[in-house]
C-alpha cells in the first residue's frame, strides 16, 4: 500500500510520516509527501497511489478543490481528510468533494488511523 | 299916572339918561306903575308903553317868585324894604310878553320929588347869568353824581394835600368812611417806605402839571394796594387824586412778565434750537443752542432770508410751506451755509396768524439728532451686518418663536431644499423623520429640547432631520434661547453633520474590522503555527515505545524538544502581537529598535530618539508604538519607498513622532475614499484620538510625513 500526506506544514508532514512509519510499516509500502493541492495532482500522475491523508487549509490549491480532482481521477484512490478539531465544519465539504474519511489532528494514535485503514 | 315928563322936563339931561340907559329903569310912586323907559320894553319884549301897561300885572309879578313866594305878596315886602332904608337889591322873576321867564336883579330907590315918594327901580337882566348859575348848579349836580359816582377813587385836597372830600370808591377802596378821609392828610395813606421812593411833588402840581404815577396805598386794614395816582390842580386852587386799583393790572402785569420770562428761558435754555422769522422767511431772532447747531453765529443768521440764502431745497420749500399752510416739517442732513457745519436736524417750522388770516410771527425749532441718527445708522449697519452673517453663514439657522419657524437663511433652504414659504410657520419636527435614532418620537423629543433649551439645560444636541423629498440626514443642533419683546425667541443653528457622521461610521467600522482582522490573525496564528507543532508533537508522542529501539526514541526525543522550542518561540511572537514584550519591559525605543530589526533587508530605516529608557503611561506607549508599526506597514505595503525616517523626541513634556518616507506619497482621497486601503489610516486617527493627541498628515508630492504630539508626564526611568 503506498501513501501520501498532503499537508503544508513542515514539522506535521515529517511528525505523521515517522508515525505511520512506525505504526504501520506492516502495510504501507512507501509514503510520498508534499505540501499542497497541485503538488497532490502532480505526483499522482506519476504514481500509484492507494490512500492520500489530505489537509484541509494549503496554499496554491487547497483540500476541498484537490479532493474533487482527484476522486474523478482515480476512482479507487482513498482521501482521508485531515484537519484540527475547530475545522470540523469544513470537514463536511471535504467529505462532501469526495473524501472517504477523516482523521482530527489532535486525536492522531493508531487507533484512529487503523479505523480509516479499515473502514476504507 | 303921572308923566316923567313933568317930573323931569326942568332936567332934560336926566330925561335922556333915562331913556337911552342899557338898564331898564321903571319910575313907581307909591306902589303904583308911573313909568318906564325903552330898554324896559326891550327886555320884556313889548313895543309900546301902552301894550306893556295891559299886561302889566301880570308881567311884572307872576304868581310865584322862585323861592315860592306870592310875587303880590313879596313886592310889598320889597318896596317897603325900600322905603325904609332908602334902597333895596333883590332879584325878581318877571316874564315877558311870550311868558317867558326874565332873571333881573332889581334895586329899588326912594326918591322923593316935589314932596311925594317915588320908587325908582333899575333892572339889571339877570337871565344869562340865570341861566348860567342853572347850568353850574346843573353842572355841579352831574359833577357831583360824576364824583360820587366814579369808578376811580377820588379825592379832594387842599395845601399840601389836607383831604376835604373823596367819593364812595376811594373810601370803598381805600377802607376809612368819608368823615374819617376828610381832615386827614393825604400822606397818611402811604408808608414811609414808598414815600422815601415816591415822594409827593407838590410843587409840580402847584406848577400845573398832572402827575401820573403808581403807587402802593396802605389801607385800613393795613393791607396795601398798588394803585395809579392821577393828581393835579383844580382851577380853584384844590387838588384832586383819581386813583385806580391796578392790583388786577399789576397781577397781569406780573403774569406777562412771568409768561415773558418762561418763554424767554425756553428760549434760551431749551434743549432746542429756537428762531423767529417774518413773512419774507428772514431770521429775526434766536436762541443760542440754535447758534450752536448750526455751528454759526448770531450775526450771521440773524437777516438771513432763508428762502433765498439757503442751499438747501428742501428745507426752502418746508419754510415757505409754513407761510402758507402754518407748518412745515424737515428731518434729514443739514449743512449750514454761514457756519459750514453738516448735522441731521429734525425741525419744525410754525406760523402763526390772526383771525384774518394776517401773518403775527414764525418761529421754528430745531433739534439735533445727529448722535440719534448716527446711532440710527449704526444699528440700522449692524443689521444689516447681522443680516450678511446670517444669510452668508455656512450653518443653517433658523428662529423659532417656542417650536415656529419665523425666520432662517438661505443656507437652511439649501439644506432642507424647500422654499421659505414652505418653512415658515411649520415646527421643527416637521422637518423630521417620525422617530428619532433612539425610537423617540421627534415631536415630542423635540419640545422637550426646546423647552430644555428656554430652562437653560442642554443646548447642543445630534437630531436627525428630514429634507423636503424625504431624505434623512444627520444634523447637529445648537439651541440659543433670547428674550425678544417678552417672548422666548429660539435660534437655532444646525450643521450637516452627514460628512462628520459617515467618517465616525467609517472609523467605527474600520476598529470593528481592525479588530476582527487582527483576532483573526492571532486564531491563524496560533492555528497555523502552534497548532501544527502541538499536532506534530502529539503525533511524536504517539510513536514513543519505551521498549522500542533506542536510536529511534532519541530521535523522537530530539523531536519533541525541537518541537516544544519552536511552540514556544511561536507563543512568544503571538503573545507579543497581542502585547510587545520588550515595549512592556524596556520601553518605546527597545520595542521599535527591535520592530526595525525585522524589516532591515527590505529597507532603511533611520531611527532617531533622545527617548532612552524614559518611559511613559502605558496607554501613550502603545498607541505610539502600533502607530509607528502601522506606518512601517503601511510605507511597506503601498509606499514603494527605500527609506524610512522615524523621529521621536520629548521635550518640555510633550512626546513628538515625525514620521517620513521617500514613497509614492499619500493620496489625498485616502483619508475620505472609505476604501479598505486607508484601513490603517483610520487605525491611526482612532488611535491618536483615544489619547487626545494632535496629528497632521502632510500633503506632499514625493514621499509622505505625519507628525502626532501628545503632552504627557513622564514616568519614572526603568533601566534595561
Amino acid at each position: 500500500m503506498t501513501v501520501l500526506i498532503v499537508d503544508d506544514n513542515k514539522q506535521f508532514l515529517e511528525a505523521f510520516k515517522f508515525f505511520l512509519q512506525e505504526n504501520f510499516s506492516d502495510r504501507i509500502e512507501e509514503i510520498f509527501e508534499v505540501s499542497n493541492g497541485q503538488e497532490c495532482l502532480d505526483i499522482l500522475k506519476r504514481n500509484a497511489i492507494d490512500i492520500v491523508f489530505m489537509d484541509f487549509e494549503m496554499p496554491v490549491m487547497n483540500g476541498v478543490e484537490a479532493t474533487k480532482i482527484i476522486v474523478d481521477l482515480y476512482r479507487n484512490l482513498k482521501v482521508v481528510a485531515v484537519s484540527f478539531h475547530s475545522e470540523l465544519e469544513d470537514m463536511e465539504k471535504m467529505l462532501e468533494a469526495g473524501a472517504r474519511n477523516y482523521i482530527i489532528k489532535e486525536e492522531i494514535s493508531p487507533e484512529a488511523v487503523e479505523k480509516c485503514f479499515t473502514n476504507i | 299916572m303921572i308923566s316923567t315928563g313933568k317930573l323931569f322936563e326942568d332936567q332934560e339931561p336926566f330925561r335922556l339918561l333915562f331913556e337911552l340907559s342899557n338898564d331898564p329903569i321903571l319910575i313907581f310912586k307909591d306902589f303904583q306903575f308911573v313909568d318906564c323907559n325903552k330898554a324896559t320894553l326891550t327886555l320884556l319884549g313889548f313895543s309900546s308903553k301902552k301894550e306893556f301897561e295891559t299886561a302889566i300885572d301880570e308881567v311884572l309879578a307872576p304868581e310865584y317868585q322862585l323861592d315860592g313866594e306870592k310875587s303880590s305878596v313879596k313886592v310889598k315886602t320889597m318896596m317897603n324894604k325900600a322905603y325904609q332904608k332908602g334902597n333895596h337889591r333883590f332879584e325878581w322873576v318877571h316874564l315877558n310878553k311870550k311868558k317867558e321867564v326874565i332873571y333881573v336883579d332889581v334895586t329899588l330907590t326912594q326918591i322923593s320929588y316935589l314932596e311925594q315918594n317915588y320908587l325908582f327901580a333899575i333892572w339889571r337882566d339877570m337871565s344869562k347869568q340865570k341861566k348860567y348859575e342853572k347850568n353850574l348848579e346843573e353842572s355841579e349836580k352831574l359833577y357831583s353824581i360824576l364824583f360820587e359816582q366814579a369808578a376811580d377813587g377820588i379825592l379832594v385836597g387842599i395845601n399840601k394835600g389836607e383831604i376835604i372830600d373823596a367819593n364812595k370808591s376811594a373810601c370803598k377802596l381805600i377802607g376809612y368812611n368819608k368823615d374819617e378821609l376828610i381832615g386827614k392828610n393825604i400822606k397818611h395813606l402811604f408808608s414811609p417806605k414808598e414815600l422815601a421812593i415816591n415822594p409827593l411833588r407838590y410843587d409840580l402840581i402847584k406848577n400845573g402839571d398832572t402827575i401820573i404815577k403808581e403807587r402802593e396805598i396802605v389801607c385800613k386794614d393795613g393791607k396795601v394796594v398798588p394803585v395809579e395816582m392821577n393828581t393835579k390842580i383844580l382851577e380853584d386852587g384844590r387838588m384832586q387824586t383819581l386813583f385806580r386799583d391796578i392790583s388786577n393790572r399789576k397781577t397781569a402785569e406780573k403774569a406777562l412778565i412771568e409768561s415773558e420770562e418762561k418763554y424767554r428761558n425756553v428760549f434760551k435754555y431749551a434743549p432746542l434750537g429756537i428762531f423767529h422769522y417774518d413773512q419774507n422767511g428772514v431770521i429775526t431772532d434766536c436762541n443760542q443752542n440754535f447758534i450752536d447747531i448750526i455751528g454759526s453765529s448770531k450775526e450771521q443768521l440773524i437777516g438771513l432770508n432763508m428762502l433765498k440764502d439757503l442751499n438747501n431745497l428742501e428745507i426752502t420749500k418746508k419754510i415757505e410751506l409754513s407761510l402758507k399752510t402754518g407748518e412745515g416739517v424737515y428731518e434729514n442732513w443739514y449743512t449750514s451755509v454761514t457756519g459750514k457745519k453738516t448735522t441731521f436736524v429734525k425741525g419744525l417750522f410754525k406760523c402763526i396768524f390772526d383771525e384774518n388770516r394776517n401773518f403775527i410771527s414764525g418761529i421754528g425749532l430745531i433739534e439735533d439728532i445727529t448722535q440719534r441718527k448716527k446711532a440710527e445708522i449704526a444699528l440700522i449697519e449692524s443689521e444689516q451686518k447681522y443680516r450678511m452673517l446670517f444669510e452668508n453663514a455656512s450653518d443653517s439657522i433658523m428662529i423659532m418663536n417656542e417650536d415656529i419657524f419665523v425666520d432662517c437663511n438661505e443656507k437652511t433652504l439649501e439644506l432642507f431644499g424647500c422654499s421659505k414659504k414652505e418653512l415658515i410657520g411649520q415646527s421643527p419636527y416637521k422637518f423630521s423623520p417620525k422617530k428619532q435614532p433612539d425610537g423617540r418620537s421627534s415631536k415630542e423629543k423635540a419640545r422637550e429640547k426646546i423647552k430644555e433649551a428656554i430652562q437653560g439645560k442642554s443646548k447642543i444636541f445630534e437630531w436627525v432631520h428630514q429634507k423636503a423629498d424625504g431624505t434623512n440626514f444627520y444634523t447637529e443642533v445648537s439651541l440659543n434661547v433670547f428674550d425678544l419683546q417678552n417672548k422666548n425667541t429660539v435660534q437655532a443653528i444646525v450643521r450637516d453633520i452627514s460628512d462628520r457622521k459617515e467618517f465616525e461610521q467609517r472609523i467605527y467600522e474600520t476598529i470593528i474590522e481592525t479588530e476582527e482582522r487582527e483576532r483573526q490573525r492571532l486564531a491563524s496564528d496560533i492555528h497555523d503555527e502552534i497548532g501544527p507543532l502541538l499536532s506534530s508533537l502529539k503525533v511524536y508522542i504517539e510513536s514513543l515505545n519505551p521498549k522500542g529501539d533506542a536510536t529511534k526514541q532519541q530521535y523522537i526525543k530530539s523531536k519533541l524538544q525541537e518541537l516544544i522550542k519552536e511552540t514556544i518561540d511561536n507563543v512568544r511572537e503571538v503573545s507579543n502581537a497581542i502585547s510587545p514584550y520588550l515595549l512592556n519591559k524596556y520601553g518605546m525605543e527597545a520595542a521599535i529598535e527591535s520592530f526595525i530589526k525585522q524589516t532591515e533587508n527590505i529597507l532603511t530605516i533611520h531611527f532617531k530618539s533622545n527617548l532612552k529608557d524614559k518611559r511613559f503611561p502605558l496607554k501613550t506607549e502603545i498607541v505610539f508604538f502600533r502607530i509607528i508599526k502601522e506606518l512601517i506597514n503601511n510605507t511597506l505595503k503601498h509606499a514603494r519607498a527605500k527609506n524610512i525616517g522615524v523621529h521621536l523626541q520629548y521635550n518640555k513634556g510633550e512626546l513628538l513622532l515625525c514620521y517620513t518616507d521617500d514613497g509614492i506619497g499619500l493620496d489625498k482621497k485616502y483619508l475620505s475614499s472609505g476604501k479598505t486601503e486607508g484601513m490603517g489610516l483610520f487605525n491611526i486617527i482612532n488611535r491618536v484620538n483615544s489619547i487626545q493627541g494632535d496629528y497632521k498628515f502632510y500633503e506632499m508630492s514625493d514621499g509622505f510625513k505625519f507628525t502626532l504630539t501628545k503632552k504627557t508626564p513622564l514616568l519614572e526611568s526603568i533601566k534595561k
